[in-house]
């Protein structure tokens, strides 16, 4: 906790800034680009994302208030970068957000950095059918492995919310899986 | 598929990979060229001023001007009289006698003793008070 203030008083600090803020891409950038590309599946997306999501960390670090832990702040942020684009898709497109996954889902067959099996896909499937806010939970706490308090943290809703949340995401995607 | 239970198979992955090492190298080098640059802090030359200071100085030129306004009135121009004029001659310059007479000519000079009546008392009362002994 000590290291995560000294580490946040070298971002604040303007002379301590640039090589704070580059440590700080290095550390996270990796398992942000994977909870970012989670969400939007397309890994140009994601790119562009990860690079909004960073800019967006920087330009404000002025404003964090270390109530939250860095970590769930800058997640947050991420998280917000990658539903604003599914959102801005499907608003050009004039449909639903959940159809933009699915369209995403269905090109990952013919993506470089798509490597599942059929199982693999499937399972993509039937989570994109699922409604975005338990795709959001089921995706954080499955394929990432995040706590329900640190999804808590980031998404701003209950531990017992986002478990029931879960609970209801793979019933769904079990039931997808047996009658597809 | 039948009876398929998430919990109960092995772990499955996303399927989705990550890009190689040199991927977030290159982004890392990308996204530190793209970092706003720092806001430096700028002194302005001029420094608005706030409204009730305008209304201040406002309130101080009308008072002012105002004031100026009510007493100094256009008044009109008075001419001094002629026994002002003499009085200021005589008394206020280095303006001699001689000098006015230098600047007589004839003409003035007749219309000065048209003007000027003498009488015999006025006479006698100058040469006295002049120690001016007349032998008749």
């Amino acid at each position: 906790m000590d290291d995560e203030k000294q580490f946040i008083a070298a971002l604040l600090n303007p002379k301590t800034q640039n090589e704070a803020f580059r440590q700080l891409v290095a550390r996270y950038s990796r398992p942000l680009y994977s909870h970012i590309r989670n969400i939007v599946l397309n890994h140009d997306d994601a790119d562009d994302v990860l690079q909004n999501t960073l800019i967006k960390v920087f330009s404000n670090l002025k404003n964090f208030k270390g109530e939250s832990k860095l970590f769930s702040w800058i997640y947050r942020i991420a998280t917000n970068e990658s539903l604003t684009l599914i959102s801005q898709r499907a608003k050009k497109g004039g449909i639903t957000n959940e159809e933009v996954n699915e369209k995403a889902v269905q090109n990952l067959v013919a993506d470089e950095y798509f490597e599942g099996d059929a199982l693999q896909l499937k399972l993509q499937q039937a989570v994109a059918s699922l409604p975005e806010k338990q795709q959001l939970v089921f995706k954080m706490h499955y394929f990432e492995e995040l706590k329900y308090e640190d999804i808590s943290e980031i998404v701003g809703t209950s531990v017992g919310a986002l478990k029931a949340s879960y609970h209801h995401a793979v019933k769904k995607i079990e039931d997808y899986i047996n009658t597809h | 598929m039948n009876n398929f239970k998430l919990n109960e198979e092995h772990k499955i992955k996303s399927g989705l990979t990550s890009p190689q090492d040199v991927y977030f190298e290159n982004f890392t080098e990308r996204l530190m060229q793209q970092l706003p640059a720092p806001e430096i802090k700028v002194v302005p030359l001029y420094r608005r001023k706030p409204v009730w200071f305008s209304a201040a100085a406002g309130f101080v030129v009308m008072l002012t001007g105002g004031y100026f306004l009510l007493n100094n009135s256009p008044q009109a121009t008075t001419q001094p009289d002629t026994a002002a004029i003499e009085n200021y001659l005589v008394y206020q310059t280095n303006v001699t006698s001689y000098d006015m007479i230098d600047h007589l000519d004839s003409q003035d000079i007749k219309e000065l003793e048209a003007s000027i009546v003498l009488n015999d008392d006025a006479i006698k009362d100058y040469l006295s008070d002049e120690d001016v002994y007349l032998y008749e």
